[in-house]
């Protein structure tokens, strides 16, 4: 079945599922089996969900990565975004006294427009967009610095911070909200004419434009989205631990891309699923939960992290780079 | 003269395909030890294929290379290197970044470890400059700042100091003015002087004239013959050689009337102009007529059809389409005005390889099959393309196929139902049955026919000639980056037409 | 001096950066005494020369048109070293040589990466940049009680010759290795061929992939050298040494006449460069700018290199006709 194409269509006469692009359920059913069969505690309810609740945190970045991605554009300032919402939010419940859901989307439109920015510049110039986004990275973490230190530890007032924790038939909301997201996003990728373009122009520019597709505005487009959507979550991970703080955020780009590409997107564009990004989060956060579980120290699981992503990104090579 | 003087590169049964394409088919000939010696043939003669062999960039699939009585053993650019095998690349191998000196002489023409002298550098550099009359240029001058015909000539000088055996020229005069074209000459016949045996690829008959030794031909991958280059040659002869096929075939039926409806003009093209790229050109394309536009290698055509339709920039033009100004020449302002373009280079452009062929042919059109919400319509979409794959007869096993799989001419098919989805006006088709076989051009060439007399306007930039001619009302021939003239079908005759294209009409 | 040489001299890729150095230096002299007072001349030296010498490093991959993330990472674990095997009770020398090995071996890997598998230069780095941290931190945990470092190591930061700290000394024979390097060697000229035109570079029979391979090697023990040098003066080991210094860096090397397309760059660029990102924080430090308005103004600077660079290189390639 061809990335893109959405249905599954006979080929060669039978019913065929693209086996390779599912490897990422694979992996997190054995990852699941092995650390119920060896930690005691992991197979129950509660610790399901809290894992699942901590992923959908940071699903928001990896939706708009996602979206890149299959255009082959890589944004790797989605971290220090996420951290922006937060130091945003901050900003404008203490300094504006604003309720939360205000201040919540006035941080989603200033991220919407640095997001903006970047991808005006990265095609108007036919920059490379992981260099212009490092760029954003490192000044957006700059300011949330700045913002952070501002209201040093001040936490933020009850009415800002308790719609986070609210259930839904015993599941946080949250976690319902990413699903549908997912489920309804990995439909339009499918379905909708306007999402099925990220797959034209991340499988061919050149061809895109050709037959007249604007290219250029949907990535600008893509990429305001991106920024917003790491804002929002960045925003409900500050209210979850009631103040602005500069850890969050940091390094979350470094297990969204390999969470991405892990899932089986290409950095070479034309490949990408919500649902299996998704998965993939899932498969790097309770991979890291695991490794603290058995008291590996966080620093070596940096280590081990970092070997995966060049791993992956190395398969990602031998397989997608395009014959010349 | 031994056996030496007239054998000392020889190129004996040389043949190599392409999936089904067969580009040289038993080649033979041989080049002598200080001649120059010349390559001629129409595009896709395979010319460029038996250099790409010489030079070992590919293996021929039979036939042997043997060059001052040693056979060529290992086809690599490497090993080529080291026999003395030269090639002075169409696509520059120059260093912007770098000086004129150092381009000419990247080893610095001193041992490793030793301290690189730029005043000697400069001073040897200087004086191959000035034995080859390359006053203009200095040897500690940027790369960048020299002209193209300059750059050409330092790249030249490189291959010289490495004292090759044999150098191969491809095209070397493409892009340059008449006097650098000129200078160019003289120093090749200077080299020659010297013993160095150049082998020479061209279709500038006033140059092939005005230097070689011998001219071979090669016409469709095989060879026809080598002519000495006397005072009985004639340009004439070479065009002769260079075309005379049988076009007895009702593959290339010429037209001889045209009914295309001349009053009403589609599209017009005003003073399209680009530095160093095209010379100030126009046309006219009228509805149901099929306007052919010729050039060999280097003419401008592409380039044309490319800054007409807005996938290249150009200094000044316009474009009107029914009689209507294109404000802003764009890819996306074509579209929307129903004229599709149809790309050269399928596997760079106009396919998407890896996606499935229901998705390349509903491309341009997805909007029609979708819903106001932007929802896809499958079922109108499947429909779509099974229109298109019943009418071209594309051999495929499923929609979800993807062009990568299929032979080039059902991707060529794929692509023209792309083109033809949108069901548009004008239709600019750039090489429309380049590399696929016989019977799928015949097909396509079926459809271009079938398609303008419904009244589509068609333009078709083709190297083709007998295509072209099969095809067209009228022909615009092509040189120099300008339009040099102007057939009508009545009067198709590939002499005609090739005298345009490679004759300079300054003589 | 007449006119042509000027014209020579301004065309000068280096221009800009001794330009810029030169207007901060007035600036900051015109601000009052403080600058050139022994104190802020001492704390100019450190933060240049560690900067200066990773920067060497980080130019000549800049040539070849690639660049290295991960050089903070190898300095802050160059300098955890230090404190490691000094715990260990390892004599000096041999300290040395095994941190210096270590960034070599560093290199090597990023080499291995970049060259010979052909990862994308920027993820590979961020990778390795990543992994370097998790394993300097690993270490730092293991060292907590270190406390100072002896005398004699400390003697390797503060140590000065005629006036100068033995690590400007370094920087400026290493200033002129480098210039010679790549301006008389043919080995060095070679960086130039592989970033101007990689594959024609091929064609002409050079090994880039090796040439490559070995400029990584050569960027990680740089940044080795400089986290020893910086971790002595420093006198105990820090968790914090590198921070961010991969983009002062890439700044540095772009406004001292690199560029990410490759083919152009200097050593005595690189040291400009240094030079201006250093005065320039010397005069946000003089300003009493806070530090996280700093990173804010260093990042929109990194932006703005990047862009600028970006379309003098679509403008060139644009008037050549490429696209």
């Amino acid at each position: 079945m061809a990335e893109g194409t959405g249905r599954r269509l006979e080929e060669n006469g039978k019913k065929k599922i693209d086996p390779g692009s599912w490897i990422i359920l694979l992996l997190v059913v054995i990852l699941f089996v092995f650390l119920s069969a060896t930690r005691s505690n992991f197979f129950t309810f509660n610790n399901i969900h809290s894992i699942i609740y901590g992923v959908s945190f940071n699903f928001f970045a990896a939706i708009g990565f996602t979206l890149l991605i299959i255009m082959g554009e890589l944004d790797l300032s989605v971290g220090s975004l996420f951290g922006f919402g937060g130091a945003m939010m901050g900003l404008f419940v203490f300094s504006y006294k604003l309720p939360a859901g205000v201040a919540i989307a006035l941080a989603m439109l200033v991220a919407a427009l640095i997001g903006l920015s970047a991808g005006f510049l990265v095609v108007r110039f036919r920059l490379n967009s992981m260099m212009v986004t490092i760029g954003v990275m490192m000044t957006v973490k700059g300011i949330n610095w700045m913002l952070v230190n501002k209201f040093s530890g001040r936490q933020l007032p009850v009415n800002a911070r308790s719609f986070v924790s609210v259930d839904v038939f015993g599941i946080k909301w949250i976690i319902l909200v990413m699903v549908i997201i997912a489920v309804v996003l990995e439909v339009l990728l499918a379905r909708s004419r306007h999402l099925k373009q990220l797959y034209y122009i991340g499988h061919n520019v050149d061809t895109s434009i050709l037959y007249g597709l604007n290219a250029n505005q949907v990535k600008c487009i893509c990429f305001a989205v991106s920024a917003a959507l790491s804002a929002f979550g960045g925003a409900l991970m500050t209210a979850r631990i009631n103040h602005p703080d500069v850890t969050v955020g940091s390094n979350l780009e470094i297990s969204i891309i390999t969470a991405a590409v892990v899932s089986g997107a290409s950095i070479f564009g034309g490949r990408g699923s919500i649902v299996r990004t998704m998965l993939g989060v899932l498969f790097i956060f309770t991979l890291q939960n695991g490794m603290t579980s058995y008291g590996i120290n966080t620093y070596v699981q940096q280590i081990i992290l970092g070997i995966i992503l060049i791993l992956a990104i190395y398969l990602d090579i031998r397989v997608n780079a395009k014959k010349a | 003269m031994s056996l030496d003087q007239s054998e000392f590169l020889r190129i004996s049964n040389i043949s190599k395909c392409y999936g089904v394409v067969k580009a040289l088919t038993d080649v033979s000939f041989c080049v002598k030890k200080g001649e120059i010696h010349t390559v001629l043939g129409e595009n896709g003669a395979g010319k460029s294929t038996l250099m790409k062999i010489i030079t070992g960039e590919t293996t021929p699939d039979a036939g042997t290379i043997e060059l001052d009585g040693q056979q060529v053993k290992t086809f690599s650019p490497a090993a080529a290197h080291d026999m003395g095998i030269h090639m002075v690349h169409q696509e520059l191998a120059v260093f912007e970044n770098l000086t004129v000196a150092e381009n000419i002489y990247p080893y610095h023409n001193s041992e490793r470890a030793k301290k690189i002298d730029y005043k000697k550098l400069y001073q040897e550099t200087q004086s191959q400059l000035e034995l080859f009359g390359l006053k203009t240029i200095t040897p500690d001058a940027p790369m960048a700042s020299v002209t193209l015909a300059g750059q050409q000539m330092v790249e030249i000088l490189r291959c010289i100091v490495a004292q090759p055996k044999v150098i191969i020229l491809d095209e070397p005069t493409s892009g340059l003015n008449d006097s650098e074209a000129e200078l160019l000459m003289q120093i090749l016949v200077r080299l020659k002087n010297e013993g160095l045996t150049i082998l020479y690829i061209s279709h500038r008959l006033r140059e092939i004239m005005q230097i070689s030794d011998r001219v071979t031909v090669l016409r469709d991958g095989e060879f026809v013959t080598t002519l000495v280059n006397d005072e009985t040659l004639t340009e004439n002869d070479l065009i002769n050689n260079m075309v005379g096929r049988d076009l007895s075939q009702s593959l290339y039926a010429i037209k001889t009337d045209s009914n295309a409806m001349r009053e009403e003009v589609l599209l017009e093209v005003k003073n399209l102009a680009k530095k160093n790229a095209l010379c100030s050109t126009g046309l006219k394309l009228h509805k149901g007529e099929i306007l052919g536009v010729f050039g060999l290698e280097g003419s401008g055509t592409t380039k044309l059809s490319r800054m007409m339709y807005g996938l290249e920039r150009k200094d000044s033009g316009e474009v009107y389409i029914e009689g209507e100004q294109v404000s802003r020449v764009n890819p996306r302002s074509m579209v929307q005005r129903q004229v599709m373009y149809l790309n050269n280079n399928r596997k760079s452009a106009g396919l998407l390889l890896d996606m499935a062929v229901t998705d390349n042919v509903s491309l341009p059109i997805v909007k029609r099959v979708s819903s106001r919400f932007g929802l896809i319509n499958f079922k109108q979409l499947d429909e779509l393309s099974l229109r298109f794959i019943k009418m071209f007869s594309i051999a495929l096993p499923s929609l979800a196929t993807k062009p990568r799989n299929l032979s080039g001419g059902n991707q060529q098919k794929v692509m023209l139902s792309a083109c033809l989805a949108p069901e548009p006006k004008i239709l600019i088709a750039n090489e429309p049955t380049r590399g696929i076989d016989v019977g799928a051009k015949a097909e396509i060439h079926k459809f271009l026919l079938e398609i303008a007399a419904k009244g589509v306007g068609v333009i078709v930039f083709s190297s083709e000639l007998p295509e072209l001619m099969k095809l067209s009302d009228r022909i615009l021939v092509m040189r120099n980056n300008s339009i040099a003239g102007e057939v009508a079908c009545g009067d198709f005759t590939e002499q005609t037409i090739m005298r345009y294209a490679a004759v300079d009409v300054t003589e | 001096m007449n006119l042509e040489s000027l014209r020579r001299l301004g065309k000068k890729n280096e221009l800009i950066a001794v330009v810029l150095c030169l207007a901060l230096v007035i600036l900051l002299t015109l601000r009052g005494g403080v600058f050139w007072t022994g104190g802020n001349l001492n704390s100019l030296q450190a933060s240049i020369a560690p900067t200066a010498i990773m920067a060497f490093g980080m130019m000549l991959l800049l040539i070849c048109g690639y660049f290295d993330l991960s050089i903070g990472s190898i300095m802050l674990l160059s300098g955890i070293l230090c404190g490691k095997f000094a715990m260990m009770g390892l004599p000096i020398p041999l300290i040395v040589l095994l941190v210096l090995l270590a960034g070599l071996a560093a290199g090597c890997i990023n080499g291995f990466l970049v060259s010979v598998l052909k990862i994308n230069a920027l993820i590979a780095t961020i990778g390795t940049q990543y992994m370097g941290y998790g394993l300097a931190m690993t270490i730092w945990d293991q060292i907590r009680g270190f406390g100072k470092f002896s005398d004699s190591f400390i003697a390797i930061g503060e140590g000065r010759f005629l006036g100068l700290y033995y690590m400007t000394w370094i920087a400026l024979i290493l200033l002129a290795v480098f210039s010679y390097f790549l301006k008389y060697t043919s080995a060095g000229r070679r960086l130039y061929f592989v970033g101007g035109n990689r594959e024609a570079s091929k064609l002409i029979g050079f090994n880039d992939t090796r040439i490559l391979f070995m400029t990584y090697a050569l960027t990680g023990l740089l940044a080795s050298l400089a986290g020893i040098l910086a971790v002595a003066r420093i006198q105990s080991p820090s968790q914090y040494m590198g921070d961010g210094i991969h983009m002062t860096c890439m700044i540095a090397c772009v406004v001292g006449g690199g560029s990410f397309a490759g083919g152009k760059g200097s050593a005595a660029g690189a040291v400009f460069g240094v030079a201006f990102m250093s005065l320039l924080t010397n005069m946000f430090n003089l300003l009493e700018m806070k530090a996280q308005l700093q990173n804010v103004i260093v990042g929109l600077v990194l932006v703005a290199v990047i862009v600028m660079d970006g379309y003098l290189n679509l403008k060139k390639m644009r008037e050549m006709g490429k696209i």
